[in-house]
C-alpha cells in the first residue's frame, strides 16, 4: 500500500492552519517554521470507516467526521518524524535488557470458575452467553 | 478542626510508635476530611470507610500486641485503575462500571502488607488517558488550589487528594506524565520509577511498554519510603527487573557537594510559562549554593518525542483495550445482535468515551497493513534516539533537570476542544517514559496566580536513589512543599 506521507517544503508563515494549535505556540508543534518539513494526507471518510470496523467501534456520522479532521491533524503533526534518518537505527524492542523471561512451569492456584465468571454481563452453565459467532 | 490529619507518612508512623495518636483517630479524621473537602473537589470515584476502620482497627491490634510495619496505620488512596480485590475499579469508564476485580495488584498487596489503611479510590481521565482528569467518564476533579483549574492528570483525583490533605499518601500510574504533571500541577511530590522497578500486575493496562505505578507524596522522604514498598521484582510481571531494590531511606542526605545537574537547553525555550521558568532556574540556583555543578546539555530529539509517545502509547492501547468487548466484564450494549460483531462494535463505541476512541482509532490505523512501517516501526526507531540522547547526556551529568509541565494549572475546559493542546501539557515528561528512566516532580514555587510550580529531577535507569537523593536535599533547602492550599486550612 501507499506510504501515505509526502514531502512539502519552504513553508511560508501564516499559510498554515491547523485550529487551534497555534494558540500554543510551544517550539516543538509550533508548524510556523522555515525549516523542511513533512506533510501527511489527510484520512479520507473510508480510511476512518475502515479503522473504525478494524477496531470493532461503531461510530455516529458525527464521530466519524470529528475523528476524520482530528485524527488527520495528529497524523500530519507526525508527519515530522519522516525528517529524521532513522534507517541504521534499530526499533526499541524493550526498554529492559530482559529477553525471555521463563519460569518453572509449576501448577499453581487459578481463578475459581464464579469468580472469573463473576463480572460477565450475561452466563449460562459456567460459560459467557454471546449472540451466534459467524 | 484538629490537625491530626495534616501529617507526612514519617511524621504519622513516628506519632503511632509512640502511641500519641491510633490509626482509627488518623482514619477517622482523615475521613472526615474527605467529607469536608470532597464535595469540591471530587477526588474520589469510591471511598470504603467502614473497610479502612476495620483496617485501622487491625493496625491499631497489632501495634499494641508488639508489632510494626512500614505504613502500619496509615491512610493512603488508590488510583481506579490499580486492581482492588472486592473494591470497584473502574479506570474512570463506563465500560467497566460496576467491575468488582477478584484479585488485588501486586502494588496493593504489598502495600497491604506493609499495613497501610486503603481509604478509597481516586479519579482519573478514563483508562489514564489524558493530563487534566476531565476525561474521566463520571466528573472532573477540581484542583485544590483553585477550583475553577484542573488537578493535571491522569491521576488527577491522587493527586488532589494529597494536597488537599484528603489522605495522606496515594498511589498513581504514570504512562507518558500521569503522576508527575498533577503532581507539579498540585503541588505535591510525585515519582515515575524506573520501567519495570513496579510490578504492572493488576494495574489496567494502557500502554505495557511504557505504564509504570508511582507514589504521590508530601514530601521526599515519604515518597522513598512508598517506593521502598512498591518496588521488586514480580513473577507475575515478566518485566519487572530482578535487581534487588536498594534502600532508598539512605539516600536522603542533604549533601549534594560535586553533583553535576544537566540542564537541557531544550527545555527552556518559548512557550514555556515565565513563572515557571523563573521558578526552576531559582531552583537550579538552590543547587549551585548547595555546592552542584550546572552543566549545559543537549537532548537534540526532544522536539521528537510527542509524536513518537502518539503513536507508540495509543498503538499499544488498541491492542490493550480490545479486551472491553461485553463479553467477560463490564459494559454490555442493550439489543438483540445478530452476531457477535454487532455485539463488540456497538459496546465499545457506546462505552468507551471521546478520548479513549480518538486513541484507539489512531493506533489500530499506526499498527494496520500498510502503514506500520510509516508510523509505529518509525516511531519505535525515533524511540531510540530519544533514549540514546539521555544515555549520552548521562555520561557528562548525575541528574537532569528541567521543569515538569509548561504550564500551571490551567482552567476546565480550556484545553478540551483540541486534543492537540491537551496533549502539549506532557510535553516535558513523554521523553522519559519513552527511555524507561526514573523521575520525580517535586514543588518549587508558585505562580503569579498562587499556583503550584514542579522542579522535574530525572536519572539514569535504576538510579532512583540519586533522584530522591537529589530532591531531598533540595527540598531541606527550601519550604514550597510546606504551603498548604486555601482548601485545606
Amino acid at each position: 500500500m501507499l506510504f501515505r506521507v509526502s514531502l512539502v517544503t519552504g513553508y511560508a508563515k501564516g499559510c498554515y492552519n491547523p485550529g487551534a494549535m497555534t494558540a500554543f505556540p510551544f517550539h516543538p508543534l509550533n508548524p510556523l517554521t522555515e525549516r523542511t518539513m513533512t506533510k501527511a494526507t489527510p484520512l479520507t471518510r473510508e480510511d476512518v470507516e475502515h479503522i473504525a470496523a478494524l477496531a470493532h467501534v461503531a461510530l455516529s456520522e458525527a464521530e466519524l467526521a470529528l475523528y476524520q479532521e482530528q485524527l488527520s491533524a495528529i497524523l500530519d503533526h507526525a508527519a515530522q518524524l519522516q525528517t529524521l534518518d532513522t534507517d541504521a537505527i534499530p526499533p526499541t524492542e524493550s526498554v529492559l535488557p530482559l529477553r525471555t523471561v521463563l519460569r518453572e512451569d509449576e501448577p499453581g492456584s487459578t481463578l475459581p470458575v464464579e469468580d472469573a465468571l463473576a463480572n460477565a454481563p450475561a452466563t449460562r452453565d459456567n460459560c459467557f452467553v454471546v449472540p451466534p459467532v459467524r | 478542626m484538629s490537625d491530626l490529619y495534616d501529617l507526612t507518612i514519617h511524621e504519622a508512623t513516628d506519632a503511632l510508635r509512640r502511641g500519641d495518636i491510633t490509626s482509627v483517630a488518623l482514619t477517622q479524621a482523615m475521613l472526615e476530611r474527605i467529607l469536608a473537602v470532597d464535595n469540591t473537589l471530587q477526588a474520589y470515584l469510591t471511598l470504603t470507610p467502614e473497610a479502612a476502620l476495620e483496617q485501622a482497627e487491625a493496625a491499631d491490634a497489632l501495634r499494641a500486641a508488639g508489632k510494626d510495619a512500614p505504613l502500619l496505620g496509615v491512610p493512603i488512596a488508590l488510583k481506579d485503575n490499580i486492581s482492588t480485590q472486592g473494591i470497584e475499579t473502574t479506570a474512570g469508564s463506563k465500560i467497566l462500571e460496576g467491575y468488582i476485580p477478584p484479585f488485588d495488584a501486586t502494588i496493593v498487596r504489598k502495600l497491604k502488607a506493609a499495613g497501610a489503611v486503603i481509604l478509597g479510590k481516586t479519579n482519573l481521565d478514563e483508562f489514564a488517558m489524558g493530563s487534566s482528569t476531565e476525561n474521566s467518564a463520571f466528573f472532573p476533579t477540581r484542583n485544590p488550589w483553585d477550583a475553577t483549574r484542573v488537578p493535571g492528570g491522569s491521576s488527577g483525583g491522587s493527586a488532589a487528594a494529597v494536597a488537599a490533605v484528603a489522605a495522606l499518601a496515594a498511589v498513581g500510574t504514570d504512562t507518558g506524565g500521569s503522576v508527575r504533571q498533577p503532581a507539579a500541577l498540585c503541588g505535591v511530590v510525585g515519582v515515575r520509577p524506573t520501567y519495570g522497578r513496579c510490578s504492572r500486575y493488576g494495574l489496567i493496562a494502557f500502554a505495557s511498554s511504557l505504564d509504570q505505578a508511582g507514589p504521590l507524596t508530601r514530601d521526599v522522604t515519604d515518597a522513598a519510603l512508598m517506593l521502598q514498598i512498591m518496588a521488586g521484582h514480580d513473577p507475575q510481571d515478566g518485566t519487572t527487573w530482578p535487581e534487588p531494590v536498594p534502600d532508598y531511606g539512605t539516600a536522603l542526605s542533604p549533601d549534594v557537594r560535586g553533583l553535576r545537574i544537566g540542564v537541557p537547553r531544550e527545555y527552556f525555550t518559548e512557550g514555556l510559562q515565565p513563572d515557571v521558568e523563573r521558578s526552576v532556574r531559582e531552583a537550579l540556583q538552590v543547587f549551585v549554593e548547595l555546592g552542584a555543578e550546572l552543566v549545559d546539555v543537549h537532548l537534540p530529539h526532544t522536539d521528537y518525542a510527542l509524536s513518537t509517545y502518539y503513536l507508540v502509547a495509543p498503538a499499544e492501547a488498541s491492542a490493550n483495550l480490545a479486551r472491553y468487548d461485553g463479553v467477560r466484564f463490564g459494559y454490555r450494549a442493550d439489543g438483540n445482535f445478530e452476531t457477535i460483531g454487532d455485539l463488540y462494535a456497538q459496546t465499545r463505541g457506546a462505552g468507551f468515551g471521546p478520548e479513549v476512541l480518538r486513541r484507539i482509532m489512531l493506533g489500530t490505523y499506526a499498527l494496520s497493513a500498510g502503514y506500520y512501517d510509516a508510523y509505529y516501526l518509525k516511531a519505535q526507531k525515533v524511540r531510540t534516539l530519544i533514549k540514546g540522547d539521555f544515555d549520552a547526556a548521562f555520561e557528562q551529568v548525575d541528574i537532569i533537570a528541567g521543569p515538569t509541565s509548561p504550564v500551571t494549572a490551567f482552567r476546565l475546559g480550556e484545553r478540551t476542544a483540541d486534543p492537540l493542546q491537551m496533549y502539549l501539557a506532557d510535553i516535558f515528561t513523554l521523553s522519559q517514559a519513552l527511555a524507561g528512566i526514573p523521575a520525580i516532580s517535586l514543588p518549587c514555587g508558585f505562580d503569579r496566580d498562587g499556583l503550584p510550580v514542579g522542579l522535574h529531577l530525572t536519572a539514569p535507569a535504576l538510579q532512583e536513589t540519586r533522584m530522591f537523593h537529589a530532591a531531598f536535599a533540595y527540598e531541606q533547602a527550601t519550604e514550597w512543599w510546606m504551603q498548604r492550599p486555601a482548601i485545606s486550612k
